[in-house]
């Protein structure tokens, strides 16, 4: 079973390595390959944050053997997710999302993560599909610092709260 | 929707609320689109690492795009916010590569 902190790790050894730290007062010293996973790599980090706490939630922990396991963990869509985090992260949620998520208004950990998760995502796309982009040490560890962050805003949201987060982000309501 | 100044002004002020005075000395905004083709102002914030603690970076970041997302809503301004952090020599090279 994939470990999500585990992907979180690997993004900090790419660009947090003690070794590699000492550079980031010059220009960009790792690669752009190095860079470039590691923005990747923490947005995946978070995004299976959220897959994970879905699946053992909504389903249960010790059902990973399971086909609702395997259906809640896969069914979530990468630009839904974005799109609902769109949303979450308002000051003030719209009447539509209000009426869905029966509350008002959510916690600012979850405006925090809902916003960390959409920077994340940009950054994803950009480091994977955009070439030209230029991607700089200082910034990319600040990405990976925000992953880690969301990561444990993310698990912290109170449960009632979690739950309508995770079923947002997961079912595409009819309009 | 202001201008560009005026959204540089912003943006230092958000900076300056979040992270304290002179972490980011400087910030310079480009008006762009999204993969969508939705409006951004692509934000690059200048970080002085003798003032930073770089281990709150992550935070930092976090709360800079939601409160300039904020302040930018509150002039509806429809632009979503994207952000660089850069230190002095990428602060420059992007000077150079993107004159404004």
């Amino acid at each position: 079973m994939l470990d999500p902190t585990e992907l979180l790790r690997l993004a900090q050894d790419l660009c947090l390595h003690p070794s590699r730290t000492h550079r980031i007062l010059s220009s960009s010293a790792l690669t752009e390959a190095e860079l470039r996973r590691a923005v990747s790599t923490a947005y995946y980090a978070l995004f299976h944050t959220l897959l994970k706490t879905a699946a053992d939630r909504l389903v249960g922990d010790t059902q990973q053997a399971t086909g609702a396991y395997s259906l809640v963990y896969r069914g979530f869509d990468h630009l839904h997710m974005k799109k609902g985090c769109e949303e979450l992260r308002k000051r003030n949620l719209s009447g539509s999302v209000q009426k869905a998520l029966k509350r008002s208004t959510v916690s600012s950990d979850t405006r925090e993560f809902a916003t960390a998760f959409i920077d994340l995502q940009v950054n994803r796309h950009l480091a994977d599909y955009d070439p030209t982009e230029p991607f700089t040490q200082i910034d990319v560890q600040s990405q990976v610092e925000a992953a880690e962050n969301a990561m444990q805003k993310f698990v912290s949201i109170a449960v009632d709260e979690q739950l309508d987060i995770l079923a947002f982000l997961l079912v595409k309501t009819r309009s | 929707m202001g201008t560009l100044d005026q959204i540089e002004e912003l943006g230092q002020k958000a900076a300056d609320a979040v992270a304290g005075a002179g972490v980011f000395p400087r910030v310079r905004v480009a008006s762009d689109s999204d993969d969508e083709s939705r409006p951004v102002y692509r934000f690059s914030f200048l970080i002085d690492v003798q003032k930073a603690t770089l281990e709150h970076l992550g935070l930092i970041r976090i709360r800079l795009i939601q409160r300039l997302y904020d302040d930018l809503a509150a002039q509806n301004d429809e632009h979503l916010p994207q952000i660089r952090l850069l230190n002095q020599a990428d602060w420059e090279e992007e000077a150079r590569a993107r004159p404004h």
